[in-house]
């Protein structure tokens, strides 16, 4: 009884500490638990994606377990520091190492107990919620959720497991203590960081090349390779400008003798220049977190947001009926089902195109078929569609005629900028670059880069698809196609029945609209959510880094403030120097984290072009309302951070 | 002329508990007047820490009245309070207090910078350095310091404003001998220069410096002892008998 009552009180004693790991802890446990609960919902297993919703759920479980761990070891090792202390203490008292166990092992007990039944207390209330939230973005309707025992017990075993690393890490320390060691705990004075000028230049120099790469990336096939490379570079140089650049700045604002001599910056500048050197490596990371939770937000929404534009591309019309034979497409069969399914179709055309042949693209404009060691330079890949001069007429009237030497070409990406175009050893002029063609998708499924090429005749491509045959390993005959696109009108219920019908039809394929956008919208919603679980376990467990920084740094300067309320400063003015000095470190990663943000857009933008997705007004939106909720979410960690600085720091004249 | 007035001071320590009051101070009264350097003596416990806290106004009296220049400083607000600590007291500690983040120049400017008063901040750092024989130290930090130039410095920082008076508490109790006869000697020689100084101590040899003792016991003036004509030597011994007729006999 004697253990549970000292364990108890260690923790009530240590309050300050051991809340927010409670906190943390329970909303870790909870964040856990409600990934289990969808995963294992009826909801989504009811999606049609829901295979691959669900895949993507797992992940996102395994990162925030990995987090999880992660987080509760890095809290964890504040308050056993604090722990030390009072064992020590204990020790000194003549209590043996085994009974420091005793109480050790308790009040890992009553933390998990507590942590667990908060966590999945809270975790249930708001699956509720999250569940609403997440079967909206992913455009299901089953908001069912069955509270099934598993999700609870993988949640309780998982922590169980944490909690016993966290009490064999007690163990250990406690098997080395040395209680002289904490009987004389000397406080040894920091000397001054030094100014390294090169590894400023080297820092700025990482950062300026990483920023160079992200403003001057030019193709998105390029922006994924290079978009590795670009954070690597700011990676190294946010770490190095943290350690260096902040020494070099407080530096010069002490050299400044008129600035640095006056009431507000004498103090905030001579302790940052300190703290800046303990604290460099954890701002950088905090910032670097901050970066890639706002990273992820962006990504995420943007999928979000433009996978409807990216269908709507794909697709001019909201059905496409593909003959497979060079029959023609039989628009009567097509009326009869639609009339038979109450559906009415309008806006209906029908055009001829051939299927698309892998090639690519070689420097001097001239294609070559795709073998299997061109395969792997995927730099000049293409995927090309032919079609003749004759329909292209259809589809476009204001429509010049190509001589037999020239062609049209409609490239989709926006990148061949050649006079000449070659298949093989005939060169073509090219007569025009289409922006665009009325009719054919704008989009492709795939992300490779193709482009449509208006020929004089037919002619011209049976012979060079008989050529493509010859040499290429994957053989593919240019065939022409019989397409039908309409748009339809009627209840979903028909309209679910008809395409089923139509997609019965002998030799044809049908692709839709309304089931491309469902599948991406499960998709791209699950996406989305897991985007917000992230983003919102980032921040929240920078905030939480912060802030115990923060509590351990007070206990540290407490003697420091002391010293200067005893010299004449007064409250107020601790308040002030205090809230200046936390505002900094609060403010810093979260400036430095829109700005890289902010350099790294244009290569998001890039990679973002792969999926056919284009960065809109609402992405810029959504990322603004993420940055402005980051800093309340901050702001409030901060408040709590600075009251309980400034009390720990603080006389209280009694 | 009188430069600071305790009267009737009283300060209690209330515990968490209830009805558990621990008098420190019951009451005491006593006048220094300008320039006057006065040593206050007791045993651990007798509240000579409480009392100088209480005149530092870095703690609130229970009841009673503390007056500097016939300023009463039991009525000012914490602003006014921190005003007053730094424009009329000078501190000296004795674990230093010196602030590890700062250099030697910038420990003794503080109470300057605080006061937002740094005119001719330089002269007057000059003049303290070269009396104190700290020039060398001017741009080092304070953990490169021995203990006793610490407290050189120390007693800089608390010079620099020109304080009404210098408090003083048990500024020798960290340093050897050495350095303790050192640190004493240039508080009477600044005391010579007419600065007020009021120390607290335990140690009848830091005593023996000051022109007048106060002993306390229990809250309370107990006795005192005046220097008058005599040599540190006879100080000492007066002090002594003092404490082990007074303060070790039965009251």
């Amino acid at each position: 009884m004697l253990y549970w009552k000292l364990a108890w009180q260690s923790i009530v004693k240590n309050k300050l500490e051991y809340l927010p790991f409670i906190l943390a802890g329970s909303a870790a446990v909870a964040l856990n638990l409600i990934i289990q609960l969808l995963i294992y919902s009826k909801g989504v297993k009811d999606l049609i994606a829901s295979v691959s919703v669900i895949e993507m759920l797992s992940f996102g479980q395994v990162v925030i377990c990995i987090l999880s761990i992660i987080f509760l070891i890095y809290t964890y090792s504040f308050l056993s520091k604090r722990k030390q202390t009072e064992f020590g203490l204990f020790n000194v008292l003549g209590m043996q190492k085994m009974d420091l166990i005793k109480i050790s092992w308790r009040q890992q007990l009553i933390s998990f107990v507590l942590i667990t039944v908060l966590g999945i207390i809270s975790g249930l209330v708001f699956s509720k919620v999250l569940i609403l939230l997440f079967m909206k973005l992913v455009g299901g309707n089953n908001f069912g959720l069955n509270i099934s025992g598993l999700p609870i017990l993988f949640v309780t075993i998982f922590f169980s497991v944490c909690f016993l690393c966290l009490l064999v890490k007690d163990v250990f320390s406690i098997i080395r203590m040395k209680t002289i060691s904490l009987l004389h705990a000397t406080k040894k004075g920091d000397s001054e960081p030094k100014n390294h000028w090169f590894l400023f230049i080297l820092g700025i120099g990482l950062l300026a090349g990483g920023y160079y790469i992200s403003l001057t990336v030019t193709s998105p096939l390029k922006a994924i390779t290079q978009f590795f490379i670009a954070v690597l570079l700011v990676v190294c140089a946010t770490y190095l400008l943290f350690i260096v650049a902040s020494t070099i700045v407080l530096k010069l604002m002490k050299q400044n003798k008129a600035y640095y001599y006056q009431t507000n910056h004498f103090i905030t500048v001579s302790n940052m220049l300190f703290r800046m050197k303990q604290n460099a490596t954890g701002l950088a990371s905090v910032s670097l977190l901050t970066t890639m939770a706002l990273v992820v937000v962006v990504t995420t929404v943007s999928m979000f947001i433009g996978q409807e534009d990216y269908v709507n591309q794909q697709f001019p019309r909201a059905v496409i009926l593909k003959k497979t034979n060079h029959q023609k497409n039989s628009v009567q069969t097509v009326h009869q089902l639609a009339d038979k399914h109450h559906i009415k179709i309008k806006n209906s055309y029908s055009l001829e195109i051939s299927s698309e042949i892998a090639g690519y693209l070689t420097e001097n404009h001239k294609i070559q078929p795709l073998t299997d060691s061109s395969a792997t330079s995927a730099d000049g890949l293409s995927e090309i569609q032919f079609m003749t001069s004759k329909q292209f007429a259809k589809l476009t009237p204001s429509y010049q005629k190509l001589k037999t030497n020239e062609v049209y070409i409609y490239d989709r990406q926006g990148t061949f900028k050649e006079p000449m175009i070659t298949f093989l050893n005939k060169t073509y002029h090219v007569k025009k670059i289409l922006k665009r063609i009325n009719g054919i998708p704008s989009e492709q499924p795939n992300m490779t880069h193709s482009m449509v090429i208006v020929v004089p005749s037919k002619n011209v491509t049976n012979a060079m698809g008989d050529i493509f045959n010859d040499l290429g390993d994957r053989k593919q005959a240019i065939t022409y196609q019989n397409q039908l696109l309409f748009n339809v009108f009627g209840n979903s219920k028909n309209r679910k029945a008809f395409l089923k019908d139509l997609s019965q039809l002998p030799n044809t394929t049908v692709t839709d609209k309304f089931s491309t956008m469902n599948a991406l919208k499960e998709f791209y919603g699950g996406f989305f959510f897991i985007g917000i679980i992230f983003s919102i376990s980032f921040v929240m467990a920078t905030g939480l880094i912060i802030y115990y920084k923060q509590i351990s740094e007070g206990r540290a300067d407490q003697q420091q403030f002391d010293i200067l309320q005893k010299v004449g400063m007064s409250n107020d003015e601790v308040k002030r120097t205090v809230n200046s000095q936390i505002i900094w470190i609060f403010g810093l990663p979260i400036i430095i984290a829109v700005m890289h943000l902010c350099f790294a857009m244009p290569m998001i933008h890039k990679i973002l072009q792969l999926f056919g997705i284009i960065i809109g007004p609402m992405v810029y939106i959504t990322t603004f309302i993420t940055i402005i909720s980051m800093i309340v979410i901050y702001y409030l960690i901060y408040l709590r951070t600075s009251k309980t600085y400034y009390l720990q720091v603080s006389r209280k004249i009694s | 002329m009188t430069l600071l007035k305790v009267e009737h001071l009283r300060k209690e320590y209330r515990s968490r508990i209830k009805n558990n009051t621990v008098t420190a101070l019951s009451d005491v009264n006593f006048e220094v007047e300008e320039g006057e350097f006065i040593a206050i003596m007791g045993e651990s416990g007798s509240g000579k820490s409480t009392l100088l806290n209480c005149i530092a106004t870095l703690d609130n009296p229970t009841a009673g009245m503390i007056s500097l220049n016939d300023q009463d400083l039991t009525k000012l607000s914490d602003k006014l309070l921190a005003r007053y600590r730094r424009d009329h007291l000078g501190f000296v500690f004795q674990d230093f207090n010196l602030l590890d983040t700062m250099s030697i120049t910038d420990n003794i400017y503080l109470p300057l910078i605080l006061a937002k008063n740094t005119i001719g901040k330089e002269n007057k750092l000059n003049h303290l350095s070269k009396q104190l024989g700290i020039e060398s130290l001017l741009n080092k930090y304070p953990y490169e310091l021995s203990g006793g130039q610490k407290q050189r410095v120390a007693i800089a920082r608390a010079l620099i404003t020109n304080p009404d008076i210098l408090l003083a508490d048990e500024p020798t109790g960290a340093l050897d001998s050495k350095n303790s006869s050192e640190i004493l000697s240039i508080f009477s020689q600044y005391n010579e220069q007419r600065q007020t100084i009021l120390m607290v101590t335990h140690s009848s040899l830091a005593a023996s410096h000051a022109q007048r003792v106060l002993f306390i016991k229990d809250g309370k003036v107990f006795h005192q002892v005046y220097r008058g004509n005599k040599t540190e030597q006879e100080m000492l011994l007066t002090i002594n008998d003092a404490m082990t007729n007074l303060l070790g006999g039965i009251a």
